[in-house]
């Protein structure tokens, strides 16, 4: 049995996840991006910007909302862990099943996108369009992890929400501190830090692909870690929490 | 017996709103394999908490749990065990069949062997039909029966059934008392927290008394055999010929028309019955076992006379 995660509990999870209706509306919209705003002349990495950014990171919001919480508060997580199962091993089956839904929808809106160029007679560059694949995946499956680890110490979908709130207060932290206080510079540093705060977008190495550049791998191997880190750390909290509650 | 729960001092505080709550205090018991242990006592008792803490699904304050002289956490003593909770509530969206292929597949069962036995165990459930929809759409029996399955799937050597006839029909619940029968056949140790105490004395070989997260006193069911309490529309006209026949029948002056009468098993009732009918007596009701536990719950836990 693979010691990080259980598969089992990774495809129950992608099942029940996939019968959400609200998580097959937001798939079926990004699949639908990926015939409307492919942009023949490019690498395919267009339709995960923009609304697409916006569409797949609410997807990644409402996939990891409640990831672990909810099979804790139904009590079915601990019928799951009184299986010979490591605690690692669930929350890595949680993370995959969530996991294999964000990215059939990656691959799939990518076809959408393959296929919309290829119908308006595109010259493809498919190195550069097939480098967008994991860049993609890599990204929001960091996303993913974080709500995870959160998800840990966090009850119910509050995981989703305190990502959402602190992403906003760092926000307008961020803009409003420097004029505040009258220091500019003080924005260059805070936006600095601000790329270090969380994944970073890692497209960029597919238009270097595109462009014949050399690609930067960095923000890619820097989510990679996030992707690691954050499931670590969501084992390490999550194996300090007692898993029943007292019956009331 | 090989002990397959071995539980010794356990102790669980929890942490309420003004305070502290002991919810288990200095517990100590022991669930051989093929012996059946009930846990009986009021809302509060310490039951479930008591169960719990065997799983190692809450943390111990204080005390030690052995399941088949290994730590309760350990993945060989995990593959051994099965446990069915009070009122359990399964994803709502996958259906009772895909809940048990998981566990199947989780207990390393093949996937075609997983698929086999899940459905075989909904059969002998007697929930198949409701087994292929959505468990979000079941009644508090099914999820029950499901809860149940899951718990027997991989044929476990240690049963903890918390409550598990709340929530059935008496078929469910006739059906409940076979299934611990046939768990004690096969040689499992049963656990089994439950406030039917006719079933728990038709099913059970000891029962621990709780009161207050503390173990008041452990009674061995069948030790003295069991007790026919018959209600006599005459009895004071026959008393006298019945206390000759029957020396050890106790008549009772808290329970007018009626009397107790020691018996070694059920086998022995419709001759006892007879001896009765040719003494003189009316006889109204026959009723084995449960009054002896009713009356010895009242005595322990309510503190009666």
């Amino acid at each position: 049995m693979n010691p990080l995660l259980s598969w089992p509990v990774a495809f129950a999870t992608a099942r029940e996840r996939l019968r959400s209706s609200v998580v097959a509306i937001l798939a079926v919209l990004c699949v639908l991006l990926g015939f409307w705003r492919t942009v023949s002349e490019s690498y395919g990495a267009d339709v995960f910007g923009g609304v697409g950014a916006g569409i797949f990171a609410l997807l990644t919001l409402i996939l990891g909302a409640g990831l672990l919480s909810e099979e804790l508060d139904s009590g079915h997580a601990q019928l799951v862990l009184l299986r010979p199962i490591t605690r690692a091993q669930w929350v890595g089956g949680r993370l995959a099943g969530a996991g294999l839904v964000l990215g059939s929808t990656i691959v799939a809106t990518w076809l959408a996108s393959l296929a919309t160029a290829v119908a308006q007679g595109a010259r493809l560059n498919l190195l550069a369009r097939l480098s967008v694949l994991p860049l993609a995946a890599v990204y929001m499956l960091s996303w993913l992890a974080v709500l995870v680890a959160l998800g840990a110490v966090c009850a119910s979908w509050t995981n989703a929400g305190y990502l959402v709130l602190f992403v906003l207060v760092w926000s307008f932290f961020r803009k409003l501190v420097p004029l505040a206080l009258g220091r500019p510079e003080l924005g260059k540093l805070l936006g600095e830090v601000d790329g270090y705060l969380g994944p970073q977008d890692p497209l960029a190495a597919a238009a270097d692909v595109y462009r014949g550049l050399r690609p930067n791998l960095g923000p890619a191997l820097y989510d990679l870690l996030w992707l690691f880190g954050a499931w670590l750390i969501g084992v390490l909290l999550f194996n300090r929490r007692e898993l029943a509650r007292r019956r009331t | 017996m090989t002990e397959a729960l071995s539980a010794s001092g356990l102790c669980k505080t929890y942490r309420v709103p003004g305070g502290e709550l002991v919810a288990v205090d200095s517990l100590s018991f022991t669930v051989g394999e093929g012996e059946v242990v009930g846990l009986l006592g009021p809302n509060g008792a310490g039951k479930t908490t008591a169960m719990l803490l065997a799983l190692g699904l809450l943390e111990l304050d204080r005390g030690e749990v052995k399941l088949f002289g290994g730590h309760p956490e350990s993945l060989t003593a995990r593959r051994q065990i099965g446990y069915a909770p009070d009122s359990p509530l399964f994803p709502r969206a996958l259906t009772g069949l895909q809940i048990l292929e998981l566990h199947g597949a989780l207990l390393g069962f093949t996937r075609a062997d997983a698929k086999a036995r899940s459905l075989r165990m909904v059969e002998e459930l007697g929930f198949a039909e409701p087994a292929r929809r959505p468990c979000g759409a079941y009644s508090r029996g099914q999820a029950q029966r499901l809860g149940l399955a899951q718990a027997l799937l991989g044929d476990p050597k240690l049963v903890l059934l918390d409550e598990p006839t709340a929530g059935l029909d008496p078929k469910g619940v006739a059906a409940m008392r076979d299934l611990v029968g046939a768990l004690k056949a096969r040689g499992a140790g049963v656990l089994l927290n439950s406030h039917l105490l006719s079933e728990v004395e038709r099913v059970c070989d000891r029962v621990l008394f709780l009161k207050g997260g503390k173990l008041l006193r452990t009674h061995e069911v069948h030790s003295g055999g069991r007790r026919a309490e018959v209600r006599i529309a005459n009895l004071e006209q026959v008393r006298a010929r019945l206390a000759q026949q029957l020396p050890d029948a106790v008549f009772d002056s808290s329970l007018p028309g009626r009397l107790r009468i020691p018996v070694a098993s059920e086998d022995v009732v419709p001759g006892l019955v007879k001896l009765l009918v040719d003494a003189g007596a009316e006889v109204l009701e026959v009723k084995l076992g449960g009054a002896e536990l009713e009356e010895l719950y009242l005595q322990i836990v309510e503190g009666r006379a």
